[in-house]
């Protein structure tokens, strides 16, 4: 067997997202768990992308521990932009902090922004109160 | 804003994975392309896993409208731990060759990707509820993949 080589992986950081939330709604069913957390609106800044969280648009519907969210944005420039987020959202782990990492998946028109249509990013999440939202800060996967 | 911190991404490498393909299918129906790639054999090694790729347990289902522009992958098979347990896989990401800025009329390969893992209680628990990212290549002498992945911190 060949040595191995192992590749760096660099990244650096795109834009960040704060999406409000408009409550849960959490039940237990005979398979898996279903949470509902709807996206009431939101703000697009970093210097890769500006933009807002269309309002009403979408919502988390994470089951058995991992987030499954989907909703719509727009760009500054107008262009509409879905995303779906998937990952984990942990506040209780082995080391005591919180765990909430994500990866978005996006599709866009063609256009200046169909680079999110074919780049992985990684988020890290953050979760405040009064009044309840997350922000993601997203980085490119280069 | 401008006091917002942006918190680092921290990358810790666990393991590398090395696969060999025999079938590439592919083809463009009603609703788009639709890729079939298999792993014939893999094998895991790395500080955080070592075991194997279970041969034709799954494969690469990826999506694409052109192939010459790239494609989503989307992959579901199984792995095998050295010390005996299951671990299912779901990775999703890109994979597309564009120009590469630095060499004039070369491209570059963009091959990278976020896999969901679910595995058993136990020493592998973590990957059921870990950030995974992870790059490929195709490397030869002889003919091979390379997917190397890396755990968020």
């Amino acid at each position: 067997m060949a040595q191995l080589e192992i590749p760096v992986i660099n990244h650096e950081y795109a834009f960040s997202v704060r999406i409000e939330s408009g409550g849960h709604i959490q039940f237990q069913g005979p398979m898996r768990s279903r949470t509902f957390e709807p996206a009431t609106g939101g703000e697009i800044w970093g210097p890769k992308l500006q933009g807002r969280v269309v309002p009403q648009s979408g919502a988390d519907f994470a089951s058995n521990e991992q987030m499954d969210a989907h909703m719509m944005m727009q760009a500054s420039d107008g262009t509409w932009i879905y995303m779906n987020l998937m990952g984990y959202e942990h506040n209780v782990t082995e080391d005591g902090r919180p765990y909430f990492r994500v990866a978005p998946y996006f599709d866009t028109p063609s256009g200046p922004h169909e680079w999110l249509a074919k780049t992985v990013f990684i988020g890290i999440g953050e979760r405040h109160h009064n009044p309840d939202h997350t922000i993601i800060h997203f980085h490119e996967i280069l | 804003m401008a006091e917002l911190q942006i918190p680092g991404l921290e990358l810790e490498y666990a393991f590398a994975v090395t696969m060999n393909f025999a079938e590439r299918i592919d083809f463009v129906g009603p609703r788009g392309g639709k890729g079939y790639v298999p792993p014939a054999t893999g094998i895991v090694e790395g500080p955080l896993l070592n075991g194997r790729v279970v041969p034709y347990s799954g494969a690469d289902y990826a999506i694409f409208k052109n192939l010459s522009e790239g494609i989503k992958v989307n992959t579901h098979y199984m792995l095998e731990s050295d010390d005996g347990h299951w671990i299912y896989i779901n990775n999703k990401g890109y994979l597309h060759r564009s120009a590469d800025p630095e060499n004039p009329g070369q491209t570059k390969l963009y091959f990278r990707f976020t896999p969901f893992f679910e595995a058993p209680y136990g020493p592998y628990e973590w990957m059921s509820r870990s950030m995974i990212v992870g790059t490929g290549e195709r490397l030869t002498n002889p003919d091979r993949s390379q997917f190397t992945y890396y755990r968020v911190l």
